[in-house]
């Protein structure tokens, strides 16, 4: 019987089981609110990885598919199916997704059922995105995030600026979102599908390729974010609650990444070639003066939102090396960063649990008082450089490895930016690590609790895992990304 | 072939309007002056009643469904077009009336001829889908009208209201001139007033001259700018912040819903039958009002910190986006127009059922919503109506994936198909800017902090229902759309035959 029951549409439709019952339960019943959504969102990881257990990693198609008749007259159907790039992304989310409920068992005291439901509605909404094979339901979904974030940061944000960064990202992201939504009807338009795997085979003409890409481009480059474009970010970031940063650094910004491998490259091969020294150009200065800004910041959260675009950058240059080791270096990177700024954003989640503040300079000399913390966050951080044995070391060698076949200048400029990121990691470290203690400040410390030493371990677990034995993860997405550049390079 | 043995079955819903309106007058005058009875208020029993007469229009629609006629000497007409739009009409206004009772008893309009003259409006909205000719087109536009300003003005014991039915008035007769003026120069270098003939006689245009051409194109522009005037499309939309703001808010919710559908109907078979070889020329005209439309109702609604000003400036912002869809000409666009309208309609209903039901205590009454800052604190005074209120206007914003979103979808698709890339540009544009004054109101439900909490009166019966069958609507859409799409793709299919 496993073999016929879909595993995605169970994993799809388990956060949703989980909503309408969580809606039953009366919104004075807290404790049982939280343990209804936990076991929900555990349910919802398991079946995940039924998903990667039956993934047959030699198929070059699209496995798990499943088609419904959504709207016929006008050609549209409703697609699933996973490939080995969306597969480790809804891995990501669900797995990320039981993080921020974990988080947030002590520090969301208000709405907390409004709350848990705009977790599970954003659960299902991100593995939608990940498992829809059209574009129009891409579209859809990728758009849907952006309300149940808006209310997430809007609402229980810290105080200070989190509506006018709740307004930043849901501003920025439609404007972009909104040219895609042009390019998205002229492809409808002309093709009169929007089903994915017939677009890959249409063939645009050059100028179509060219504008179409741009208009995709606006919407992706918000979301990863590039930089003229990245200003939400930091706002976003260091105004949402812990586990909104999670879920934002971890799932959010690889949503561009995705749609980047999933519809730029595929559908317009001839336009990507043509912009890949604008994406290489943008990913450099993002990686350069993403590092250098983060030097001068004081308040935590923002130091990794900047570190999250320096790293993005290096994503973008592996997507647009178009080769083997370039693609899967950034799929790799995507899903290590994913870990690794979830887990800095845990840290620091952390100490904002403890003293309500962010800022820099009342932090100290924190492992006379912390140590099991500050091990913590020194693997984090030694993770976020790209440390060998980590899970980014893999995939920024990789990267390296593709751009250095792409463009020997590029690779040389972009490794720099390792040793910057060195540079603000350590000495992040170093400020809050090390030194010592701010006793003018703070006069109490507690180290992690049981629910937060659960909460970091399986992230040091699987970036461990991810660095020392890259294989498990990279077999499963070795036939997609081949079948990707060769399709790629055949047109 | 002029045969007038079958007009009466074909126009029944409207004759059976008309005696019942004649029927609830006469009752309505005789029982509320009469002293035996008491001098009775007859609001509230007069509304009900109009309930059943719609009602039964509504059952007479369904049972004799005569579509595919010309009644009384080519002046009316209908297709199946027509029926369902006056299905849409009919069951909106029976929608409308329940759950106005409320708000006219509450805000003690007392006067019975306020349902009266609603009942007459409906009345010649049914009439106007129907027109066929320029001198029915006069005569029914100027029925409505006046309907429209008396309503405007009917809460006799506010200025506001009385101004509002006066600057109505005075800038609506103007724009009747207009009309008149534009047919006349129409008849005067064609000859013609019937729709068919200029059908019949525009054909072919593109292959041979037509004689006086400019002066028919300069009729054309005059009654095309009173019937964008009665739509409150740029550059004729300046009535409507002021009127819609004045009037009492069920009558804003008339004026919101009903005449848009109406005067769409009239424009599309005006342009796409009679007109449509003149295609290229009057093409120009609703793409500067779509994008005058878009770009004044965006940027008006910016400023606007009062809930009826800020809906007439959203409806001019929706306004342009439908115009958008006459720009392909075909079935497509015709199409788009009418869901978007449909869509609109709902999310109308469910804005306007909920400006009914917030009410607010200020010694000794209560007193409906005014600014959109009394909104703050909502989410926890009634958190259900916040919820609703932040789904209804996501919906507004065309956010997916709610209604609004599919409905601006369809409309892009007529406006790219069409090739016509800088409005839709200049629609996406807009539509990103008025993102972010629905979102305001959204951040005021919930994200702001809260002075003076306002004490809210529980919702009613009526408006509850309404409100809850909208956002059902609006939020479900999405599941099947189909439902919806096919029986509008056959509407729009009978303009072509």
């Amino acid at each position: 019987m496993f073999e016929t029951i879909n595993p995605l549409l169970l994993t799809s439709v388990s956060p949703l089981i989980g909503l309408f019952y969580l809606l039953l339960i009366p919104k004075t019943n807290v404790n049982h609110c939280r343990l209804a959504t936990l076991y929900s969102s555990c349910v919802t990881f398991l079946l995940s990885l039924l998903i990667w257990i039956q993934f047959n990693q030699s198929s070059p198609f699209f496995q798990f598919c499943k088609t419904i008749n959504w709207f016929s007259s006008l050609n549209f159907y409703y697609t699933v199916g996973i490939d080995g790039i969306s597969l480790f992304f809804i891995l990501l989310t669900t797995f990320l997704i039981i993080l921020c409920i974990l988080v947030s068992w002590e520090s969301v005291t208000y709405y907390v059922k409004e709350y848990l439901i705009s977790f599970l509605l954003l659960e299902f909404l991100l593995i939608q995105v990940f498992s829809v094979l059209d574009l129009f339901l891409f579209y859809l979904y990728f758009e849907s995030v952006l309300i149940p974030m808006f209310l997430i940061i809007g609402i229980w944000g810290s105080r200070q600026r989190k509506v006018r960064a709740a307004y930043q990202f849901f501003i920025y992201t439609l404007i972009g979102s909104l040219l895609m939504l042009i390019g998205l009807v002229y492809i409808y338009l002309n093709v009169g599908t929007t089903d994915l795997q017939i677009l890959w085979n249409f063939n645009f003409s050059e100028t179509q390729q060219i504008l179409l890409w741009l208009a995709f481009f606006a919407s992706f480059a918000v979301k990863i974010p590039m930089v003229p474009f990245h200003i939400w970010l930091p706002e976003a970031h260091a105004e949402a609650p812990t586990s909104g940063s999670v879920i934002l650094a971890g799932v959010l910004l690889k949503m561009g990444g995705y749609g980047f491998l999933r519809f730029s490259l595929p559908m317009f091969p001839v336009a990507t070639v043509y912009f890949t020294p604008l994406v290489f150009t943008l990913s450099l200065l993002a990686a350069l003066y993403a590092s250098l800004t983060t030097l001068r910041q004081v308040d935590l959260k923002k130091i990794i939102a900047y570190s999250s675009v320096a790293h993005m950058s290096f994503v973008t240059v592996g997507i647009f090396t178009l080769n083997t080791q370039g693609v899967e270096g950034s799929i790799v990177l995507m899903l290590s960063h994913g870990l690794v700024s979830s887990a800095l954003f845990l840290c620091v989640g952390v100490l904002y649990d403890r003293y309500k503040t962010r800022i820099l300079k009342y932090y100290g000399g924190l492992v006379q008082v912390m140590p099991l913390f500050t091990i913590f966050f020194l693997f984090f951080s030694f993770c976020n450089i790209g440390f060998p044995g980590t899970s980014s070391f893999i995939g920024e060698l990789l990267v390296l490895l593709g751009s250095f076949q792409s463009n020997i200048f590029l690779t040389f400029t972009i490794a720099f930016s390792i040793i910057l990121s060195a540079g603000y990691s350590i000495w992040l470290l170093n400020r809050i690590g090390f030194g010592s203690l701010k006793l003018t400040y703070f006069t109490l410390f507690q180290d992690v609790s049981r629910r937060e030493f659960y909460i970091l371990l399986p992230l040091l677990f699987l970036i461990l895992w991810m660095g020392l034995l890259p294989n498990n993860f990279l077999n499963e997405i070795h036939f997609t990304v081949s079948g990707l550049l060769e399709h790629c390079s055949n047109s | 072939m002029t045969n007038f043995t079958f007009d009466i079955y074909f126009t029944l819903p409207e004759i059976y309007l008309v005696i019942s309106i004649f029927v609830l007058l006469l009752f309505g005058v005789l029982a509320s002056g009469s002293a035996f009875l008491g001098y009775p208020l007859l609001s509230k029993v007069v509304g009900l009643i109009s309930v059943q007469v719609l009602t039964f229009t509504f059952l007479i629609l369904i049972y004799f469904p005569y579509s595919n006629f010309t009644s009384w000497n080519f002046f009316l007409t209908s297709d199946f077009f027509v029926l369902c739009s006056k299905l849409i009409i009919v069951g909106s206004s029976i929608i409308w009336t329940y759950f106005s009772i409320v708000y006219v008893v509450n805000e003690k309009i007392n006067s019975f001829e306020y349902w009266i003259l609603i009942l007459l409006a409906v009345l010649a909205l049914l009439c106007i889908l129907q027109t066929y000719d320029l001198l029915t087109l006069y005569l029914l536009i100027e029925f409505q009208s006046l309907s429209f300003y008396v309503l405007a003005s009917f809460k006799r014991s506010s200025e506001f209201s009385t101004e509002a039915g006066l600057k109505y008035f005075v800038l609506g007769a103007f724009a009747s001139a207009f009309l008149l003026f534009g047919s006349s120069l129409l008849y005067g270098f064609t000859g013609l007033t019937n729709f068919n003939d200029f059908h019949i006689f525009f054909t072919g245009f593109l292959t041979e001259p037509i004689p006086f051409m400019s002066g028919t194109f300069l009729g054309l522009v005059f009654i095309l700018a009173a019937l964008f005037f009665k739509l409150s499309v740029s550059p004729f939309h300046m009535w409507a912040p002021d009127v819609y703001e004045g009037s009492p808010t069920s009558t804003t919710a008339f004026f919101t819903i009903f005449p848009k559908l109406a005067i769409i109907t009239l424009l599309l078979r005006i342009f796409l039958i009679s007109f449509h070889d003149l295609f290229s020329t009057w093409k120009n005209l609703f793409l500067l009002g779509s994008f005058l439309s878009l770009l004044f109702g965006s940027l008006g609604a910016l400023a606007q910190n009062k809930w009826k000003r800020f809906l007439a400036y959203s409806s001019i912002n929706h306004i342009g986006f439908i115009l958008i869809g006459f720009l392909p000409g075909e079935t497509f666009g015709i199409t788009s127009i009418v869901i978007y309208l449909f869509i609109y309609i709902v999310t109308s209903f469910a804005i306007f059922s909920f400006l009914y039901t917030v009410r607010l205590y200020e010694y000794p009454q209560w007193s409906q919503i005014r600014y959109l800052d009394e909104v703050l604190g909502l989410s926890k005074t009634n958190p259900l109506l916040a919820v609703s209120l932040t789904v209804i206007l996501f919906s507004m914003a065309g956010i997916p994936p709610l209604s609004g979103f599919f409905a601006k979808v369809f409309v892009l698709l007529a406006g790219v198909r069409s090739s016509t890339y800088g409005l839709v540009l200049i629609a996406i544009i807009m539509s990103s800017i008025s993102c972010f004054y629905y979102i305001r109101i959204i951040q005021l439900a919930y994200f702001s902090k809260v002075q003076r909490w306002p004490i809210l009166q529980p919702v009613d019966k009526s408006t509850s229902l309404v409100l809850g069958i909208s956002f059902f609507f609006i939020s479900l859409l999405f599941v099947d759309i189909e439902l919806f799409y096919t029986p509008i793709k056959r509407m729009a299919l009978s303009f072509t035959l």
